[in-house]
Order: C-alpha cells, then structure tokens, then sequence
C-alpha cells in the first residue's frame, strides 16, 4: 500500500510553513506527522509496528531500502536532498545498542570524532568538548577507554557525540532498552535537561514507557504500520490502556489510574501528579489485600546448589564477588538484583559454571559443592 | 613487576605516519625472503618486539592460538610436497609411498613462521595504530578506505569478544569447541563462525551507518589533537627507509630467495647472515629508539 510519512519541523506551532513526507512500503504507510521545534516525542507501539523504520525514515543515512514514496522536509528542505555534512549537523542519531556506536578508542577520542568529520578547526573541538563534558558530567571519563565502559555510561558517550554537532534534532532508538533501571534514570533525567535547557527536539521511540512518558510533550502510537493516535501523552496512553495487546507496556502510574478511574482526565503519568489528583477529586483507592505470597515455612529441602566464600577478582586486585555464601534447595526462585558493576552476572557466571580460563587463573578459591559442575 | 603501559612507549608516539611507514615495510619484509634463517630472525624478533609492547603474557597466548595454524600450513605441506631429497622418514600406505622430505618440512615450516609472523607484527600494528591515527594517516588519501579499515579493525575485536561471549554460555549446554573429537570440534567451530560473522558484520554495518550519520566522509577532517612531526620521527622513519631499501637491495640480488621449494635448504651464506643481521637490526629499531629517548630525557 502506498502512503506517506510526514515529518515536519516548523517555525511556529499554529503556521507550519515546512511539512515533511517521506515513505512507505509494505511497513509503513499512510503516515503523517508534523514535528514542531521543542517537541519531546515518543513514538510507542507493539514489537514490528514499525517504530523503528518510522525513525529511520528520518534521516537521510538511516533510511531503509525499499520502496518509498513521499518526502521528509526539516525547515523546507527535503532531507533527502540534503548534504552530509549538513544532515550531520541537523539530525542526530543514537542507536540502540550501545556498543555498535562508537568507532574510536577513548571518550574523548569519540566526542572529537564527530567534530573532525565536519572539520572543526581543533580550538573550536576543544572549546566544544570542554563544554559539553562539563555540561553532562562527562570530566571524569574523558581519557578512559571506552572498552572500560558500562552500557549505560556508553550510551551517554555516544549521545554527547552526537550531541557535540549541535543538531537541531535528535533521534533515538530505543536508548535505554540495554541499560539496567538506574543508569535509564540517569539517561533519562539527561534527556529532561536537553529538552528543558536547550530546547531540543527529541524523538525517540521506546518500549519501556516509564521514564518517557513523564518528560515526553507528544506520543504516538503505531498499530498496523500507520500511527494509530497522535497527540498529548495521557490521552495516547488511555488509548494503549484499551487494547490488550499494548496495555502491559502502560506504567504502574497511569495504570492504575485508568483501571481505577477510566474517565479521569489528565491521566497521572507520574507518582507527584497522581498525589494531586487523589487530593483534589478526594480519590479513594480499595486496597487489594496483601499480594505477597505467604512466607511459609518450606519443609527443609536438600540445597541443590551451595556456595561457600566465593570469591572472585579479574585483575587480582579489586574483588567483583567477595567472600559470597549463598544455599539454593530445589525449586527456589532467586533474583539478583543491584547496580551495573556490582557483579550480578560474575555472580551468575559463577553459579552457571561459566568459569573460563581466564577466570580460572585469578587465584582465589571458587568452591561449590551439592553437585554443582564447574 | 607492572609493566609499563604501551601509551608510555616511545612508538606509540612516533608520528602516524612513521609509524605506519614503518609497519608497511615490516610487512613488506615479512614477505621478501624466505630463507629460514632469516624468517627465524624475524620471527624471533617480533616475539621480543611484541613482548616488549605487548606483553610475553599475551604474545604466549596469541601463539597458542596461531601454533595450530603453523602446525596446519606445515602438515598440508609436507602431505602435498612429495618431491625433493633428502627423506626423513617415508611409509607405506595402499600401495602409494608418502615421503617427509626436509625441503618439504623446512618450506612448510617457513611458511607457516611466515604467517605467525605476520599475525604477531599486526597485532602491534593494532596497538600501536590506534583508530583516531588510523583516521589521520588514511582519511586525507581516502575517507571510504579509513572507514574500511577501521571497520575491520573493529569487527575483529568484536569477533574475538563474541567468541568468548559465545563459547563460555553454549559450555553450559555442553557445546565446547575445545573438547572432543576434531570432527566434533570442527562442526561446533563452524557452527560458531557462522553466528559470528552474522553478528559481527550487523555490528559493523550499524558503525558504519553511525559514522555515516555523524558526517564521516563528508568534507576533509580535521584534528583536535595535531600529530605534529618531530625530529625524531625523521631518524626513525630515516633509518627505518635506509635499512629497508638495503634489503630491498639485496633481494633483487636475489639473496635470502630461494625460488624452487625442491631446493629449500638452512645453509646460511655470508650474503644471508648480513640479510639476517639487518632483519634483526630493522626489528631492532624501535628498542633502540626507546633506549636513545630514555637517554635523552634523563
């Protein structure tokens, strides 16, 4: 089918003089979207709706093969007309996984990067990096390899890359799918300071709508390869709320809400707003009784796995796990929780029998016995 | 006793461009004789060299890994090469009469030290040659080829980390490419090398797309960290040129070649002790710049 996907940026809300259209083949299709200076977008819908070929049809390097019909236009200019050096500077792009960005050993080697591609004269680099470093707390890492890096420190590296450019716009691709809860607020609550201080636009699609939903201006949701609602985040959001396909990707919050009080308007994205809500319309909430399960006293079971002072070092000198006693019997569920670096999946490795050679020769002693294999 | 990190070193800080003259002809090199004597010297040299920067920790377990490789270009060698004299052994087998001929072992031998060799100078080519040098020396001539090799140099690093990565979770399931029989370890290698290719060439096509998106390519680069060229980046890539074109020199005089394989001998004439003493001194170069700069700075 043949359709357009309209992306528009403007230079006043109620007067767009610019439209954007781009295209569609059997993935995308009758798409139209205008996209206004400061937005904060977030483009939401099941797996293979289409989120992410919709963002790639964004920028000119990003954009799939495949048939096409209509046209992408930022400030009147089709962006397929656009010159590199010129799309590198207007729309940023971050990928998902935040390892298959960066082409250069260090941080600062990979903020430089960007900047060398435009051929920035080398005080203007410096002055830039200077700048954005201390804007985004970057100092610290500057001369650290990125092969050091966390996943979620990564992906900040490689949005101040690209925010290095100065772009107008900026896409994201599910940014926060590979980072753990505690490094997606920290993204998140760097994405809130972009927008709010620098004006950004931002578009961004994501499967986990949490962090999102309370920063975002614009949602759309797409169904069946065509945006299916377009418009403030609550009102989407009570829309997602109603097909069950896509109800569990609704936060707590909202969730609540809207299964509590369905006609309630605006939907509390967040625990604040939610508070003021129950204040002013006197809400009252049934409480659901206690959803833990009982703590009942399990008839003492032979332990199937036990581990007795593990401890485990990469370099010998710092230990990821440390002096670790841990008793599994058959049928426990065990959840390890805590912190990127903190050595859950050491800790996992560990139990699994995933020592390697390397891991082998540390030194320290790794004991398991009730007939764990190593 | 830490070992100094390679960033302390003087060649990583020798001028792009020298460094990577330097390189080019060492691989040149590498390519040139085939004497054994001279291949031995080469490859004993880079062993030292790679220690040196490197590490013997690592240049240990980088021969681990390229030993099989050797042993495999000898024994294909040895299995294919039935001419020549004099015979070290010899059998019997279904009527047909298999010789291990010493040209035949000292070819495959030189062969197999040849590509070692080469496997060893590349991995100093990689640490020393960063990305962002990389970038310095070869965007200016083509940005298409810079990001081509660039994107290689990644995708091994990503293949090796997959590898890892892959072998350690499937040992769980009982999938060991280090144990069992060769025809079982074959099948899981290949099986391996298949996922990994896949994974690794989607890697770097998204690097490519990114750095496509960032405007890699699109104007002529700039720095933001100048190489400039010192003085002593002239002496060394100067007497790196000298020693080289001495040995191109001698080459096309036709010594440390020997064109038959049915000739391969390891006698070492006057002419190939001053290749070999040359080779030597070449490998030499960056240990005795290190010792010159250390001088000169105290």
């Amino acid at each position: 089918m043949k359709g357009w996907l309209l992306y528009g940026r403007i230079n006043q809300r109620h007067a767009p003089d610019v439209y954007l259209s781009a295209c569609v083949g059997a993935d995308l299709r009758d798409i139209n979207l205008k996209i206004y200076p400061g937005d904060f977008l977030v483009i939401a819908g099941a797996s293979g709706s289409g989120k992410t070929t919709l963002l790639s049809h964004l920028k000119k390097e990003l954009a799939p093969h495949g048939q096409r019909q209509g046209r992408v236009l930022v400030n009147q200019q089709d962006i397929f007309q656009m010159a590199q050096l010129q799309s590198a500077q207007t729309i940023g792009y971050v990928s998902q996984n935040p390892r298959n960005q960066p082409v250069m050993a260090t941080v600062i080697e990979e903020l430089a990067f960007s900047l060398e591609n435009i051929g920035c004269p080398s005080a203007e680099i410096n002055r830039r990096l200077a700048e954005l470093s201390n804007y985004l707390g970057l100092d610290q890492w500057l001369h650290q390899p990125l092969r050091e890096l966390s996943g979620g420190q990564l992906q900040i590296v490689n949005l101040a890359a690209v925010l290095t450019l100065r772009p107008q716009v900026i896409l994201l691709d599910e940014p926060t799918a590979q980072l753990d809860p505690l490094m997606t607020q920290t993204f998140m609550a760097i994405l809130a300071r972009l927008h709010d201080e620098l004006g950004l636009t931002i578009i961004m699609t994501e499967h986990n709508l949490a962090g999102p939903l309370t920063l975002a201006s614009r949602m759309i949701l797409l169904a069946q390869q065509t945006i299916a609602t377009d418009g403030p985040v609550d009102q989407v959001v009570a829309k997602m709320f109603d097909q069950p396909a896509l109800s569990r990707f609704v936060p707590e919050v909202p969730a609540l809400f809207l299964s509590c009080y369905p006609q309630l308007k605006p939907v509390p994205l967040a625990v604040g707003t939610g508070k003021r809500q129950i204040q002013a319309r006197q809400l009252q909430f049934r409480a659901a009784g206690d959803l833990t399960s009982p703590n009942e006293a399990a008839p003492a079971a032979p332990p199937i796995l036990t581990m007795r002072h593990v401890s485990f070092s990469f370099d010998q000198q710092s230990l990821i796990v440390d002096h670790q006693n841990l008793t599994l019997a058959k049928g426990d569920w065990l959840t390890i929780v805590g912190k990127n670096g903190s050595g859950k999946s050491t800790l996992l490795s560990l139990l699994a029998g995933c020592v390697n050679r390397h891991m082998a020769k540390s030194g320290w002693p790794v004991r398991f016995c009730g007939g764990c294999r190593i | 006793m830490n070992r100094i990190p390679i960033e302390s070193r003087f060649l990583f800080h020798v001028h792009p461009l020298a460094a990577t003259g330097y390189f080019v002809a060492l691989m040149a090199l590498l390519l040139m004789f085939n004497h054994v004597g001279i291949v031995g010297t080469a490859f004993g040299g880079l062993i030292l060299l790679d220690g040196w920067y490197l590490g013997f920790k690592q240049v240990g377990w980088q021969l681990k890994y390229s030993g099989w490789l050797f042993i495999t270009i000898v024994i294909f060698n040895v299995l294919l090469n039935q001419s020549g004299g004099p015979y070290l052994w010899q059998v019997k087998l279904l009527g047909v009469t298999w010789k291990l001929s010493m040209p035949a072992l000292l070819y495959g031998s030189v062969m197999g030290l040849m590509l070692v060799a080469m496997l060893l100078a590349f991995a100093l080519f990689n640490a020393i040659l960063t990305a962002n040098k990389l970038l310095a020396v070869l965007s200016p001539l083509s940005p298409r080829l810079a990001l081509l090799v660039v994107l290689s140099m990644n995708l091994v690093g990503t293949l090796k980390q997959t590898f890892r990565q892959l072998a350690l979770f499937q040992k769980t399931r009982n999938i060991d490419p280090a144990s069992g029989s060769v025809k079982h370890r074959l099948k899981v290698g290949m099986r391996f090398m298949n996922i990994l290719l896949e994974k690794a060439l989607a890697a770097g096509m998204e690097r490519a797309r990114s750095m496509d998106a960032r405007g890699f390519g699109a104007t002529k680069r700039s720095q933001y960290r100048a190489f400039r060229w010192q003085i002593a980046d002239s002496w060394f890539l100067g007497s790196s040129a000298i020693l080289f074109f001495c040995l191109v020199g001698l080459r096309v005089g036709s010594y440390g070649w020997t064109g038959s394989a049915l000739t391969f001998n390891g006698s070492i004439s006057l002419m190939d002790s001053w290749i070999l003493g040359l080779v030597g001194l070449f490998l030499g170069l960056p240990l005795i710049f290190e010792g010159v700069a250390a001088l000169w700075t105290n």
